[in-house]
């Protein structure tokens, strides 16, 4: 069932016991005291009927006839009875003459006086003593309260209750769809957004803040995030099979050209040479995607211990200083703190020379072999480290996908590269819990900026 | 790293650092020396950074001992002394 249709229901089963339970109480408290009301009325009748009956007093009997008749409306189907008891005449005699219910006179004779009613018949009767002798006094009538009044009473309410049932049918339709219709509306506009089209957004009308125009915001919220995953997905597989492919169409062109004819051994050798080259090239990409690929996920089982900045920068040094003896890398330790501890941080060795090498590395590249600063500090609570090369830098408009793997700038063609490295390094200090942020000017040179917290440690 | 038969850890460049000295004791050595032997820098470097390894240094090896074995000569540089 639909939560539409839900609501509907419960809506209008609700406001149908609700009418039920007025109505009914309504008709029931009238009807009892239409009842207790018709039964008092009848017994002043037969008080007054005695006395004017019965009374010696003519004077008394003449005023008692007065108030009758003209404050008395006759009721419908009133009879008044008067008679004796006696040893000759009993009651089952006089319920016979004068069709009275015979366990009502008994119980007037028992009780002093008593009301009863058989259908619409009501009856009210008295004891009466005058004179040593017994009188029964009785007054019946069809109660028109309960046969004319109550009905229409009754016509009434069912009728009311008619309409108010279909007002009620019509209100819960009509208020369930109309609090549906905004999310019909963002399911509709859903639908239709598809990977074809994942720039649609949907409408958010600023109205007010409610649950609606907060789940808008929500749904567009995914959808930027989505799309961005999206494209970056896109870009990913696009650029990752262009670096794979360069390095493997050279294998094959050059071992095609080779084997064209017969050629000398220094030719086989030259050919060979150039086809490993381009497959260490291969495999070079292809190690730096797994690590990637490693550093991108949480969860897998990396080592962490304490290790101290300023060791792992040195270690970096030399490590680059082997690879590229014409880099200018000048380390700017002034800052570093006068206690050791401050340069501990928990961490993996081998990722954090990675990181670091790869950011060194780019800083070396792109600045032609410009001097590199690195400066090494440490505040109350995090190591920062601080890479400042003079080199190319990164157009303003492309600094946005600057950690998109395989992604390079629209300046760096005459620079060897594929695009990992920073990735790569910015993952590795996340999973330090540290942040990598950088800022470069096109022609001015690119700063990078590492913090990490530093290690937690009592006693070592 | 012992001393007074209590382990020290030493990091690679204050090992190096300290390998200088021993095999220099008794003598004063200037920062540019001990910048030179230690890292092998050979280009401009504040010399601070020796002052800075020193003292992490001399935390490590020279703290809850009477007898200090590296000394400062003021104006020259650092002497690693003969107990």
């Amino acid at each position: 069932m639909k939560t539409q249709s839900k609501i509907a229901l419960v809506l209008f089963i609700c406001n149908l016991t609700l009418v039920l339970i007025f109505g009914l109480g309504i008709y029931y408290f009238l009807n009892k005291y239409s009842f207790v009301d018709f039964y008092k009325r009848l017994e002043t009748r037969a008080i007054i009927t005695a006395k004017y009956n019965l009374e010696q007093d003519t004077l008394n009997a003449e005023a008692f006839k007065t108030i009758r008749e003209q404050y008395f409306e006759k009721l419908e189907q009133e009879r008044q009875y008067v008679f004796e008891v006696n040893a000759t005449s009993t009651l089952s005699q006089a319920a016979k003459k004068y069709q009275l219910p015979l366990y009502f006179l008994k119980s007037v004779l028992k009780e002093g006086k008593t009301t009863s009613n058989d259908g619409n018949t009501f009856y009210a009767g008295i004891k009466y003593n005058l004179n040593n002798k017994l009188y029964l006094v009785v007054v019946t009538a069809e109660n028109y309260y309960v046969s004319h009044h109550l009905r229409v009473l009754r016509n009434i309410l069912f009728g009311g209750m008619f309409l108010i049932v279909l007002i009620t049918i019509y209100l819960s339709i009509y208020f369930s769809k109309h609090i549906f219709d905004p999310i019909k509306q963002i399911t509709d506009k859903v639908k239709q957004i598809s990977t074809e089209n994942i720039h649609l957004r949907l409408e958010e009308k600023d109205t007010n803040n409610n649950e609606i125009s907060e789940l808008t915001a929500t749904f567009n919220d995914l959808l930027n995030r989505l799309e961005t995953a999206f494209e970056t997905q896109k870009n990913f597989i696009s650029n990752a099979s262009h670096e794979l492919s360069t390095p493997l169409t050279s294998i094959i062109g050059e071992a095609d050209v080779a084997l064209i004819k017969e050629r000398t051994v220094e030719d086989y050798q030259l050919a060979m040479q150039n086809i490993l080259q381009q497959a260490e090239r291969l495999d070079q990409i292809t190690k730096s995607l797994v690590f990637l690929a490693r550093t991108g996920y949480k969860g897998k089982k990396i080592i962490f211990e304490i290790v101290r900045t300023d060791e792992i920068i040195w270690e970096v040094k030399s490590l680059i200083d082997q690879l590229n003896h014409q880099n200018h890398i000048i380390l700017d330790l002034n800052l570093l703190p006068e206690d050791e501890k401050r340069l501990k941080i928990k961490g993996n060795r081998q990722l954090l020379q990675l990181a670091l090498a790869n950011i060194l590395n780019n800083a070396c590249k792109h600045s032609h072999n410009k001097p590199v600063i690195v400066y090494l500090a440490s505040s109350d609570n995090q190591v920062i480290i601080v890479i400042k090369d003079e080199g190319v830098g990164i157009p303003k408009e492309e600094i946005a996908y600057i950690y998109d793997p395989f992604f390079r700038a629209s300046n760096t063609h005459l620079f060897e590269g594929y695009g990992i490295g920073l990735p790569l390094a910015r993952n590795i200090i996340k999973l330090h819990e540290g942040q990598l942020t950088l800022t470069s000017e096109v022609n001015v040179g690119t700063t990078v900026q590492i913090k990490i917290p530093i290690a937690r440690i009592l006693k070592f | 790293m012992e001393r007074n038969a209590s382990f020290i850890s030493l990091t690679a460049t204050e090992y190096r650092l300290l390998l200088v000295l021993i095999k220099n004791k008794g003598r004063v050595l200037s920062r540019v020396d001990l910048l030179e032997s230690a890292w092998d820098i050979n280009f401009n470097m504040e010399t601070n950074v020796v002052d800075v390894y020193i003292n992490y240094l001399r935390k490590k090896i020279d703290t809850d001992v009477n007898n200090k074995l590296i000394h400062t000569v003021v104006g020259m540089g650092y002497v690693l002394k003969e107990i």
